[in-house]
């Protein structure tokens, strides 16, 4: 994973292949890990992020560029987890053919999440074929949680084009999910 | 997203974006010229920029009231938490065994877990395999209590209960019981074909009595009797499912905000969260009955919230109504079952089965003599009205971001008062929300603030029930009328209004309506200048009208709320409203308030109560010498409970007194509970019965009173303390966080709090932002190392987890010899030095407060086991009049 890092900062397509293998780790650690959580916790993306970093990496050999190129990494694989889980809710609500004893209440809302997640994944994807960074800069700030500064040493911009991504990509997936834009008072 | 790389945007997207960049930050005034300048020609860019920066302005306006809960602001944990485990229990992904037992046909799902039938190729048998969630397993402490009651429901060997004959946690981490497997069906699959012969239904309660009874007789309550949990094996007879589980699984599911299915077989005292004994088992056999004989459920409303109602209030339609043929003396006997207090009904599962039997002609003599051999219940009839006190006021206890509303209420710790509907003997009412008139927004700040502080003015009101704030708000947006909102929250009364900004103020109308006629009997507007000044004293008068208004038409429900003047009950408000300070400036005005009601109305039994517990409160945070007031105190409260012996807050204060002087625990848990039992929405003496729980090593009996606190009061910080204290020592850090930061908000000079905050950081392993909050509230006007050690220390570990270990030593060399031992204590022990601890803590005195700390906090975790320190314990028993006392008190 080191070594990666060390051959990511000259060679684009080594960040591409951190991915899986953070994927690999993300996934073995999401149910340990985010079980433990209690509902309603804003999450803290960071802090499973960076404990998976620790797992994966020497540190000591690592510098921040380093850092933020695999935080975007797992900003990616953490969606994928997330989607992946999301598209398994769904197939099980359709077809499963388990009849809950009563609907409780805690299956509602999971399924509306699962269900947001998944519609946010797609218009993510739409997004990408007009403007591929500002869906990585959604990703790294949603999925990774990560700062303007780090994402945008992660994507090699400036904070600035961040900065405006970010506020433009937002507005654009808003009214993509189905916002409505509300006229100043 | 496919393997590209971020680059530049491409065509029309890239004019997009550049002119968006170059028109977001431009002030309002300024863009429409930019953009039509900009986008001349093109009428289509125009609009798609012109629709984006308006999403975005909606965006950034939202952000601004309300940081990182927007659009995309955070990731939810829970949510995904929740996603992560569902998709992993349920559906694609299922194993096909687990360890030992190769996984069958799945035979059902229950609340808790999914039951499959298995073939366990060890032993070379069928069993069912029930599945239970994985937090059950990682979760410490549900882990400790799940295997105890698990155990004790396996040592259950009686025909009529299913044999478990495995407990244990597979290999991925799921818990799983191991159960005989039993061809048939469950009462619940039998009864989707309707009712059962009246032999039959008596048949299955026989068994299922036969069962319980030797369940209760080695201790253990069902919990969870419900059709589904009742097998009827072929050849084998009925068997009880689920033992003892649904009680462990059930309160850590709760605890962590999960409901554990349908209520409709709870008891009254479940569905309020109260401790339960045989009796409620024989209340959910009542209904399983009931279900067996008419074919469908006594309480079938739709939506859990009308569901607990009915369960509470409602008698269900008389079984012969609905079949004639039902023999009387069987139907009298599920309407027993049926009995809303555990103390009519039968008492044990023996006496029901007698009287099977006996309406069978069995042994015992047929007929109506067998269902008289039971102790008499009221005498007209099974469902009576009103006796005695006021009814429990039900509180949604809402938890987390997924929003249940249906959570268990809590309720008083034992023995509720009897139920019964809304009558005009007892004046109950419902404060709607404050519409706000403005066009476009949310109901404002104002009507929200008033609204609040109306609920709690009028809660104050002694005869008068108000529904609490979480009760109306599950109806919001709810499209009901005026008299099914009054119904569905029990109340007589409604009072509803709105406000308006007006000229720079704001003009408020309220309006007190009988939503039975739907007319108004009071209403009034307002103009008010928009200082805090005005908006504060302007619920104060609305609560002041809508009182007086009620008493001049109901009778008095006690001696202690005679009509006032208003003079009296504004300078009572007053008082109670300084109270709520917990500021040396702020009680002494209460005292002074009380002070004048008396002056005024020298029998005004609230006051006295009032002032009573100001007088103690100014001792409990060290203002004055209890010496000095607490006699004082004494006097007054004695006064209030003589004026008015059912006034809820007399005995709060009473029971705030105890702990204050005595150290009495146990009749201060006695005057607590009378209080709750008199008025369930007293939040002060859920809190400090809470508060005293702890003290008295009874933590887990603690939650409920402090939850019910919160509910009632959610802006009061010393609730929000007391809460997060209470997490913190259930080791629940994250939450306890929470509630402290909030405590924190609403009472940012307050020293102990931000140390508790400090202190939770530090045990999440924040140093550095422990240090900041600590810092901070070093630098609160007045702190000094011999006033607050507590902090000092606190900031010294925080230092040292940071590996500043010389300024944390200077910390620690400013805290002198007049620190109280035991905070030195806490020191050394937190640095890993047991036995300077043990040391320091045999020379200390017994501080009655800090109990809890010491039965609980974290910090004494390595010396807790420690001959020594169990013995103070013991003394810490002995000083609040508990345990087995040997220990006489120093």
């Amino acid at each position: 994973m080191t070594a990666l890092l060390d051959a990511s900062h000259a060679d684009p397509s080594a960040r591409e292949e951190m991915v899986e293998p953070v994927y690999r780790e993300l996934k073995r650690m999401a149910s340990r890990q985010l079980a433990r959580e209690a509902p309603g916790h804003t999450f803290q993306t960071t802090a499973l992020v960076h404990e998976a970093y620790l797992r994966l990496v020497d540190a000591t050999r690592v510098d921040e560029r380093g850092r933020a190129y695999f935080y975007a990494a797992a900003a990616q694989a953490m969606r994928r987890v997330l989607v992946d889980h999301a598209r398994r809710r769904g197939a099980q609500k359709r077809g499963g053919g388990q009849v809950a004893e009563s609907l409780t209440p805690e299956q509602t809302p999971v399924d509306a999440f699962a269900g947001e997640l998944l519609d946010l994944h797609d218009a993510l994807e739409r997004l990408a074929e007009r403007s591929p960074r500002q869906a990585r800069v959604v990703e790294c700030r949603y999925f990774g949680g990560m700062s303007i500064p780090e994402t945008a040493r992660a994507l090699e911009v400036s904070p600035r084009t961040v900065k405006y991504d970010w506020a433009m990509a937002r507005a654009w997936l808003f009214r993509a999910l189905g916002g409505e834009a509300v006229p100043a008072p | 997203m496919s393997g590209s790389e971020a680059g530049p945007p491409t065509g029309d997207w890239g004019r997009l974006e550049e002119l968006f960049r170059r028109v977001v930050e431009l002030p309002e005034e300024e863009r429409a010229g930019v953009l039509s300048d900009l986008t001349r020609g093109d009428p289509s860019l125009a609009a798609e920029l012109r629709d984006l920066l308006q999403a975005h302005d909606t965006l950034a306006r939202a952000d601004a009231t309300a940081p990182d809960k927007g659009f995309l602001g955070a990731l939810d944990a829970g949510r995904a938490a929740a996603l992560v485990e569902e998709s992993r229990s349920g559906g694609a992904g299922e194993p096909d065994s687990i360890g030992r037992y190769r996984l069958g046909e799945r035979l059902g799902q229950g609340g808790m877990g999914i039951v499959y039938r298995a073939f366990d190729s060890r032993l070379e048998r069928d069993v069912a395999l029930k599945l239970l969630p994985r937090w059950l397993a990682t979760d410490e402490r549900a882990r400790k209590r799940f295997s105890r009651e698990a155990r004790a429901a396996s040592a259950l060997d009686h025909p009529n209960i299913a044999t478990i004959f495995e407990v244990d946690v597979a290999d991925d981490g799921r818990p799983y019981i191991a159960m005989a497997y039993y061809p048939g069906r469950t009462v619940a699959q039998r009864l989707e074909e309707g009712a059962l012969d009246v032999d039959e239904a008596v048949r299955v309660a026989e068994g299922m009595l036969r069962g319980l009874e030797a369940a209760h007789r080695a201790g253990i309550v069902h919990r969870d009797v419900k059709p589904a949990n009742v097998m009827q094996a072929e050849e084998r007879g009925v068997k009880l499912l689920d033992f003892g589980v649904a009680k462990v699984a059930g309160s850590v599911l709760t605890r962590l905000g999960t409901a554990p299915g349908t209520p409709a077989y709870m008891s009254p005292e479940q569905t309020r969260g109260e401790e339960v004994d045989e009796r409620s088992d024989l209340w959910s056999l009542g209904v399983v009955l009931y279900e067996m004989l008419a074919g469908r459920r006594p309480f079938s409303a739709q939506g859990p919230d009308a569901l607990i109602h009915q369960i509470r209030h409602d008698a269900p339609t008389p079984l012969r109504d609905l079949r004639p043929e039902v023999p009387a003396p069987l139907a009298s006997l599920v309407e027993r079952c049926l009995e809303k207090e555990p103390g009519s009904r039968p008492s044990a599962a023996a006496e029901v089965l007698a009287a099977l039997s006996g309406g069978r002609g069995g042994r015992l003599p047929a007929g109506p003599e067998a269902v008289q051999a039971f102790p008499p219940g009221n005498a007209g009839g099974v469902y009576s009205a009103v006796r005695g006190w006021g009814r429990p006021v039900w509180i949604l206890l809402g938890v987390a971001a997924v929003g249940l509303s249906w959570l268990l209420a809590s309720g008083v710790a034992d023995g509720a008062g009897p139920v019964g509907p809304a009558s005009d003997e007892e004046p109950s009412i419902a404060i709607l929300p404050f519409e706000s008139l403005d066009p476009g927004q949310e109901p404002s700040t104002y009507s929200r603030g008033i609204h609040d502080d109306l609920i709690t003015r009028l809660s104050s009101v002694s005869g008068l029930r108000v529904t609490s704030r979480r009760a109306v708000e599950g109806l919001r947006g709810d499209e009901r009328t005026m008299a099914e909102v009054a119904d569905a929250l029990g109340v007589r009364w409604v009072l509803e209004g709105s406000v308006a900004s007006s000229d720079g103020g704001l003009r408020v109308n309220a309006r007190l309506v009988d939503p039975r006629t739907e007319s108004q009997a009071w209403a009034r507007g307002y103009r008010r200048s928009l200082t805090a000044e005005s908006l504060q004293e302007l619920p104060g008068e609305i609560a002041t009208e809508v009182a007086l208004t009620l008493d001049a038409r109901s009778p008095s429900p006690d001696p202690g709320s005679a009509p006032l003047d208003l003079a009296t009950y504004r300078s009572w408000v007053e008082g109670r409203a300084n109270l709520e300070q917990r500021t040396e400036a702020g009680l002494r005005r209460g005292v002074e308030g009380f002070r004048e009601a008396l002056a005024r109305t020298s029998d005004h039994a609230p006051s006295w109560a009032g002032l009573s517990e100001a007088l103690a409160l100014l001792a409990n945070y060290g203002y004055e010498a209890p010496d000095a007031v607490l006699p004082e105190a004494r006097e007054a409260v004695d006064r209030a409970l003589a004026l008015a012996p059912e006034l809820a807050d007399a005995h709060a204060s009473l029971g705030l007194l105890l702990q204050l002087g005595e150290r009495d625990g146990p009749a201060s848990l006695e005057a607590l509970r009378r209080a709750l039992a008199l008025e369930p929405s007293n939040a002060r003496a859920a809190l400090w019965l809470g508060n005293l729980l702890v003290s008295l090593g009874r933590l887990e009996d603690a939650r409920v009173p402090l939850l019910r606190a919160m509910e009632v009061d959610p802006t009061s910080p010393v609730i929000r303390t007391s809460l997060a204290r209470w997490y913190q020592f259930a080791d629940s850090q994250e939450v306890a966080l929470e509630h402290a930061r909030l405590a924190a908000r609403l009472a940012p000079s307050s020293p102990f709090v931000h140390m508790v905050v400090g202190e939770l950081l530090r045990e999440l392993d924040r140093p550095g932002e422990a240090q900041v909050v600590l810092e901070r509230a070093r630098s609160l006007p007045g702190m000094n190392p011999r006033g607050f050690p507590g902090l000092w220390v606190e900031l010294a570990l925080a230092y040292e987890s940071q590996g500043e270990v010389e300024r944390a030593e200077a910390l620690l060399a400013e805290i002198d010899d007049r620190t109280p031992s035991s905070v030195r204590a806490a020191a050394e022990a937190s640095r890993g030095h047991g036995e300077e601890a043990l040391a320091l803590l045999a020379a200390s005195p017994v501080v009655p407060e800090f109990a809890g700390v010491f039965r609980y906090h974290h910090v004494w975790e390595p010396i807790r086991q420690e001959p020594a320190f169990q013995e103070m314990l013991a003394q810490y028993d002995s000083a609040w009049g508990i345990g087995g006392g040997s220990a006489a008190p120093p």
